[in-house]
């Protein structure tokens, strides 16, 4: 499952993401990811919101991660560590 | 409206849910507000008892009309969102025939969450002698008579139909006289004596037309008749006054003439009815407008100064000729704070005999006389005002006596019921409003404090080594933000013989503001030191940290640290430093010779995972290198859509920093970071420069 994400992720649009995620975590997707190409920003409730998800999936022994991420938001993750988890992390199970 | 609010007093008092009362008295105002004013109806409240709370629901006949008209949202009535700043929960239900808007409140106790005690912040615009919002001339609103320029008119015709010597419309006044409402001809004004309902025949009681040629009727001696025709305006039953046809002889008017009066009467009774009504109508709204124009203006400011003259203003001149605010301090003195008169020639003399005189009651309203106690000197001083005559309304919210406003008028001109309503009205509005501003400063210097408390007392001195930090919270300090940095030795000798050798730097960011991001920042500050003094190596501290933080559960919040150990070069320049930065953005270094290059590399932030190792990496701070760390409040500092971290923009910064001392250094990213955009900056910004030396 692929959510595309588009605009500004941060204090007004995070939320909404959160809760899609969300949705799709209990609906039981096994696979999910966050597309980012159209994403310009990324601030630190979106990273937030990201973070929780992963631990989610993993919890459930899903998986979760983000792709297309350039600029801002590529430079962000790198900065924080979370490239090395939310980057094409390995499907496990 | 005054119904409407003893009815919900009543019922709360009824169910024991008085603590509620007063937001709920204010909920249902400004929802019977716009139920009378956007939908034009009348309105109906029901009250609800549910579990742990009250539901109140204003029900109005207009469905149709939406309620968040754009004409309500530009100018006047954000009554919703004072009641949604209010009630715990409210919304809107449509049947068809009504429109609802409900709103609960719960008991203090059965609580689920806290609500905030500051509403948004925006700053009200003080220019409110331009009545043009406010519409409202003082006297017109509060005289609810109707018109009498058509009274003369309609005097005149009927002196022509009747040929009459003289025609008058008496009218019945609130207290059963009859007093001239409207003359022409032959009518001495004012009338000979004293006329009152009771006086009148047997034919006004029932509602006929008479005629007489005693000249001691009592009608006819008041109006110096010598006969006459009367026949009685009524409105259901209701005796509003009577209309009056006079000659100078007897025998003028026969019984044909009567019924033709009684007619013209039972005509002009319901038109003056008509314009009574639609004068009521509009004093009605007017008032309504005014009492919303002024909450919104109360509710706007959070500074309990400007919520005080604030009140002085609204009410005069439009109420009274002179208002002041009382404050009262923790002895229960209350002491004149806000004195307005509407001459200001005459404010001085107000205020010192305010002050000298005795003060008002705390806790119930009604007309005061205080002031014409005062002492002589003070009187004097006042001039006529001292005779005034005047009211108090305590100032009560939430069960706390906050003060008093007293409104005053000249001694010959009396107080309408109305004025003395609206005032009321407007005391238990500004009282909720000053009582905001109280919470709201109450809650600043609770965050300052607790702001300061996250900061180090101050700043060690590091041989070969300038430090400058910069510390500037977001916003008007109502929140505790997520930003903090420390720098402290640690490795001291305890007995103080050998100077400290090595210190330790932070610089972090908590994701997030409020209490709970406040709780990380505390932990971390004080993780960092206590991990320090047990000499753990930086990584470490950080795993550790992580963990700790991880270990709060749903209360964890993410944390981007950047934490060094700077340790002395003995017999060399400057300084070496080892140091991680987990999820922070990297620190650069400024060479002397202006270039500039990232620090160290990223590693991952704290509070997301609990597997995660960090390694320290070591550099080297030579003489003239200058290290900057900032929070992501620099580098996210915004002017429309660029970022001050785009395209390098933080290291182009840096490089024209070259040659210049820590503190400079400090001065011009700051300066830079402020002036970036249009905006004031709505993150926390915090930097750490060193500077060897």
């Amino acid at each position: 499952m692929v959510v595309t994400a588009r605009g500004s992720i941060d204090l007004h649009s995070s939320d909404e993401l959160r809760q899609r995620l969300e949705a799709l975590a209990e609906a039981g997707h096994k696979e999910i990811v966050v597309d980012l190409t159209a994403v310009d920003f990324c601030d630190s409730s979106g990273l937030n919101v990201l973070v929780r998800a992963y631990k989610n999936a993993r919890d459930r022994n899903a998986s979760f991660s983000v792709t297309g991420a350039y600029g801002r938001v590529e430079n962000v993750l790198h900065t924080t560590g979370l490239d090395r988890f939310l980057i094409g992390a390995p499907r496990e199970g | 409206m005054a119904a409407a609010r003893r009815f919900v007093r009543r019922t709360l008092n009824e169910w024991d849910l008085t603590q509620v009362a007063d937001d709920a008295l204010l909920a249902t105002s400004e929802l019977a507000t716009n139920a009378v004013t956007y939908a034009g109806t009348e309105f109906e409240v029901r009250c609800t008892l549910e579990d742990g709370g009250v539901r109140i629901e204003v029900l109005d006949r207009h469905p149709a009309r939406h309620i968040a008209m754009p004409e309500i949202e530009a100018t006047s009535g954000r009554g919703l969102p004072s009641v949604d700043r209010l009630a715990s929960s409210w919304g809107i239900t449509y049947n068809g025939l009504t429109k609802g808007v409900w709103f609960r409140l719960d008991r203090p106790g059965a609580r689920t969450g806290e609500r905030p005690a500051a509403p948004a912040l925006s700053v009200p615009s003080l220019a409110i002698d331009d009545t043009a919002g406010l519409s409202l001339p003082s006297d017109r609103v509060l005289d609810l008579r109707p018109g009498e320029e058509s009274l003369d008119g309609a005097v005149e015709t009927v002196r022509d139909m009747l040929s009459a010597d003289g025609v008058a419309v008496l009218l019945t006044d609130r207290g059963g006289d009859l007093v001239l409402g409207a003359s022409t001809g032959r009518i001495p004004d004012p009338p000979l004596a004293r006329l009152t309902v009771a006086s009148l025949g047997p034919h006004a009681r029932v509602g006929a037309p008479w005629t007489t040629d005693d000249p001691t009727d009592p009608v006819a001696a008041a109006l110096a008749a010598r006969s006459l025709v009367a026949a009685p305006l009524q409105v259901q039953g209701r005796l509003t006054g009577v209309l009056v046809a006079v000659a100078g002889e007897r025998g003028r008017f026969d019984e044909a003439v009567g019924k033709r009066l009684g007619r013209i009467a039972e005509e002009m009774a319901l038109s003056m009815e008509r314009a009574r009504i639609s004068e009521l109508e509009r004093s009605w709204r007017g008032w309504l407008s005014f009492v919303a124009e002024a909450s919104d203006l109360l509710a706007g400011t959070l500074d309990q100064e400007r919520t005080m003259a604030l009140v002085a203003q609204l009410v005069v001149p439009r109420l009274a000729t002179w208002c002041a605010v009382y404050t009262v301090d923790e002895t229960k003195t209350a002491r004149p704070a806000y004195v307005w008169h509407a001459d200001e020639t005459r404010a001085d003399g107000l205020r010192e005999l305010l002050t000298a005189a005795p003060q008002p009651p705390l806790d119930s309203s009604g007309a005061w006389n205080g002031h014409t106690a005062a002492p002589g000197d003070a009187r004097a001083a006042a001039g006529s005002t001292a005779d005034d005559l005047a009211y108090a309304f305590p100032l009560i919210a939430r069960g706390r006596r906050m003060g008093v406003l007293v409104i005053g008028r000249p001694a010959g001109d009396r107080f309408p019921q109305s004025a003395i309503d609206l005032a009321e009205e407007l005391s238990r509005r500004a009282a909720l409003a000053i009582d905001n501003a109280r919470l709201y400063t109450a809650q600043t210097a609770t965050s300052r404090a607790l702001q300061r408390s996250l900061l180090p007392p101050g700043i060690p001195k590091i041989p070969g080594l300038e430090v400058e930090v910069v510390y500037q919270p977001a916003g008007e300090g109502s929140e505790v933000g997520g930003d903090f940095y420390d720098v402290f030795e640690c490795g001291a000798d305890p007995t103080g013989a050998v100077p400290a050798a090595r210190w330790r730097f932070a610089i972090g960011d908590v994701c997030g503001t409020g209490p709970e991001a406040a709780a990380v920042t505390g932990l971390a500050r004080h993780a960092l030191r206590i991990l320090a003094a047990e000499d753990m190596p930086v990584p470490d501290v950080l795993a550790r940290l992580n963990r700790l933080i991880l270990a709060e559960g749903p209360r964890a919040r993410l944390l981007t640290l950047l934490h060094g150990e700077i340790t002395r070069r003995p017999g060399r320049d400057g300084v070496r430093i080892d140091l991680v930065s987990a999820g922070h953005p990297l620190p650069l270094v400024l060479d002397p010779d202006g270039g500039v290059h990232e620090a160290a590399e990223a590693q991952p932030l704290l509070g997301a995972f609990d597997d995660v190792e960090f390694t320290a990496q070591t550099m080297e701070l030579r003489r003239g290198q200058v290290m900057l760390c900032v929070t992501d409040g620099v580098t996210e500092r915004r002017s429309g859509d660029r970022l001050l971290g785009d395209g390098r923009g933080l290291e182009n910064l840096l490089s024209g920093c070259r040659g210049l001392s820590a503190g400079a250094v400090a001065a011009r990213i700051q300066r830079a970071v402020r002036d970036f955009g249009p905006e004031p900056s709505n993150d926390d910004v915090a930097l750490i420069v060193l500077r060897a030396s």
